[in-house]
This record gives structure tokens, sequence and C-alpha cells, in this order.
């Protein structure tokens, strides 16, 4: 009837991917995150309701072991640097160039929002989840989810048109 | 009039109010230029999101990622385990079980309520006292044999035995510890072969779930050709096992390590 677990997994992998970079800021710890998600999901799917949504469960995943990890290197007074944003290959260099560069841009401004700001913005505006959905995976009311939203997306404008800014708190 | 808060301008950008909403917002929006500058910025944070992140989802996934999910990790996977454990100590059990024949002894009359009980018949917990009464070998098994070891006892001279041979162990939501085990009796008509869990409470190993083992033996390994008559026609009852066990079981089975050393402890 349905495709197995892991099969559906290996297809969420490029959404779960983009969620774990949107919270990063680095390839290679969002290469981490997922695969320590997907490492942890496997030994508890039988904690997966196969009824309920299996991206859902795994952003869930993803944001608890984020923030176990921020939490903790936080505790330890470790900057989590960022690592270089690595070009994806493309034929035309120029476009993949800009590309890189909002998205580079587009990182280092999101590093600036408080955690739960950084969770809602990227399952609703980049992943493209609604105001329910994403109540729903972060366990918060659709009220909490549309404040954060409103002042992520604002602060985000700010960052983004102003560059000095960026500039400025971008790299410590 | 519709009141035109940031939210609410947002909720409009992202389509998230109902369409009655939409009318109302896009109509307040023709007198309200300040209201129209805040959509602009909110369509425009909503374009550069998507537009910066979107090239992520046509790269190729690193292999790791994929190599991840295609080998679950082993040691922390029920099956693997129990299949190892099976594999290793209960060849031979399972093999020259079903050679033997011999006269029906007490052991089974005593027994016979717990051997019979399978999935929908749940042993109601006087039953469960009842067996825990009647079933010290059990207990004994359980609180002294290592997961893959077997636990071999022979009742009467020329009699019945019985092979009971732990698969795991783990603990449950309360921090019991739990067991999966096989038990096999030997040298009666027909060796009766069962699975169960018991968790250990006040000092006693109580079966939580027992199943006969005709049902689910030939797709848990060994497949001993005797005993084909009882294939069951679908696999469901083993996938209902490991759900009774899943259910059960908080974290991870013990490792071997750990298991020996809470033997070792008695348990405690």
């Amino acid at each position: 009837m349905t495709e197995p677990v892991e099969a559906q997994l290996i297809a969420l992998l490029p959404r779960l991917r983009r969620f774990a970079l949107g919270l990063t800021g680095s390839r290679d710890e969002a290469d981490d995150l997922v695969q320590a998600a997907c490492e942890r999901a496997l030994t508890r799917l039988h904690q997966w309701q196969p009824d309920t949504r299996l991206d859902s469960w795994m952003f869930r995943i993803i944001k608890t072991i984020w923030i176990d990890q921020w939490r903790s290197d936080k505790a330890r007074g470790e900057h989590v640097d960022l690592d270089s944003v690595q070009p994806p290959t493309g034929s035309n260099g120029r476009h993949v160039t800009e590309v890189q560069n909002t998205l580079e841009a587009v990182c280092r401004a999101m590093e600036q929002l408080p955690e739960d700001q950084r969770l809602v913005l990227i399952l609703v505006s980049v992943d493209g989840l609604s105001y329910e959905e994403a109540a729903a995976v972060l366990e918060t009311p659709v009220g909490t989810i549309m404040s954060r939203l409103a002042r992520a997306r604002r602060r985000l404008h700010e960052l983004l048109e102003t560059p000095s800014a960026t500039l400025v708190r971008g790299r410590h | 009039m519709t009141q035109l808060d940031e939210e609410t301008l947002m909720a409009y950008v992202d389509r998230q109010l109902d369409s009655q909403h939409m009318a109302e917002v896009e109509a307040a929006l023709l007198h309200d230029p300040e209201a129209r500058a805040t959509v602009r910025m909110f369509q425009h944070s909503a374009a550069t999101l998507r537009g910066a992140f979107d090239s992520i989802l046509r790269e190729p996934v690193p292999n790791r990622l994929l190599a991840a999910l295609n080998s679950p990790p082993t040691g922390n996977n029920v099956q693997d385990i129990r299949l190892a454990r099976r594999g290793g100590a209960a060849r031979g059990l399972t093999q020259t079980v079903w050679a033997r024949a011999a006269a029906v002894a007490l052991l089974v009359g005593a027994s016979a309520g717990y051997l019979s009980a399978q999935w929908g018949q749940t042993p109601s917990s006087e039953s469960a006292a009842r067996i825990a009464a009647t079933d010290p070998l059990l207990n004994e098994a359980l609180e002294t044999t290592a997961s893959g070891a077997v636990f071999a006892r022979q009742e009467r001279e020329g009699g019945v035995g019985r092979d009971i041979l732990p698969l795991l162990t783990f603990r449950d939501a309360e921090n019991r510890y739990c067991r999966e085990f096989e038990s096999t009796l030997k040298g009666v008509d027909k060796p009766r072969e069962n699975y169960g869990v018991a968790c250990r409470e006040e000092g006693v190993w109580q079966p939580r779930a027992v199943m006969a083992g005709s049902l689910i033996a030939p797709t848990l390994g060994g497949e001993p050709t005797e005993h084909s008559e009882y294939v069951p026609a679908m696999g469901g009852d083993v996938a209902g096992f490991d759900t009774v066990i899943q259910q059960l079981m908080v974290d991870q089975p013990l490792k071997p390590d750990e298991e020996a050393a809470v033997i070792g402890r008695g348990w405690r």
C-alpha cells in the first residue's frame, strides 16, 4: 500500500537538508544534523504513527537534536562558527554565484534571529507549511507562530536591506 | 473595517486567510499605502527566502545520508538482534527438537494454558499470576541466563525437557526489566515452541504476552520443514509480536555487557 518508511525518508532528504541548513547556516552541520536525525528516526520508527505525517515527525526530530546541540554548545561557551557555504555545482557560473551570495547572505541574516523565530521562518517561508502545520510541528499555538514569523520576517528584511548591518554582525 | 495589523498582512501575503478575509484585506489595502508597503516587505522576504534555499532541493543528496537510511545501524534493530541470537544458540535446539517424539508428560498439563495462549486471548491477570506460580522454570531461566544462551532442563527421567532461550532484554516505561524469550517443550508428541515477553515485577518474571511458536516460528528463522503445516497465511503475527515489544520497550535493548552486569546484580 505505502512505500517503506526508509524510501519515504529518502524522498524527504532534500527538504530535510534545506530545513537543517536554515537552522545551522552551515552545510556540514546541516548534513550532520540530518544524518543524526535519520539514525534516530530509524531506531524509533515504532514511535511514529503511520497515519501522521512523516515530514512533521522528522522536522521535530531535527529540531530537538538541533536545540539540544545548540544549548549544549552555548552552555560550553562555544561559538558555532559559520562554515563557508560552498557553491553548488552548476553550468552557469555567474548565476550560481549570485544564488550563492543570496543563500549565504540569508543564512548569515538568519543566524541573527532567535532560534524559535528561525524555526518558524524555515517551516513556513522556506518549506511552505501552513501556519497550522507549523504550529503542529513546533507544538506551539498558531497565534505564537504568527507573531514569531512576522517579527522574523521584519528583522530579516532589515538585515538584508541594510548590508552594513549584516556585515557588522555577520562574523565574530 | 478590517484591521490591517502586521500579522494580518503577513497572513494575507501567505494566503492563510479565508477567501472573505482575503477580499476584505485587499479592499482595505487600496486606501492604505503604509499597509501596502508592509505587504511588499512580506512578499519580498518570502520570495527571498524561498529563492535562496530552493537550490538545495536540486542538489544531489550526499551519499552518507543515503547510506544512513539504507543500512540501519545494526545492534539497534530488534529483529537483527533476535535473529543473531537465535541463529547462534538456537539452531541446534530447533532442529533436533523436531525429530523427537515421546509421551506427553506432566509439564504439558501444568502449563497448557500458558502454551496455548495466543493473541486475542491475552491471559487475564488471574491467569498471569497462575502462570508465574506454575512456571518456575521460566522464572529461573530469565533470572539467570544471558540472551542468546539456552537454559535447558529435563523434568523427569526420560520425560519432558524444556529449553528456554532469552532473546532480548530491555526496560519498559516503568523502568522494569523485560525479556523476550523463546520456550521449547521437548519430548512431547509434537515439540511445542512459544514466544513471549515477561517483565520482572517484585522479583518475579511475569509473562506479558505469549504467543504459540507455531504461528511465528517459520518467519523467525530456522524454518523446520516438518513444521510447514503451521506456516501462517500472512506474516502479520510477527509484526504483531514486534509491535508488542516495541510498545513496551523504552530506548534500546540492553547490550550484552549491560545485561551481564544486571544479571550479576540480581536485576537491581
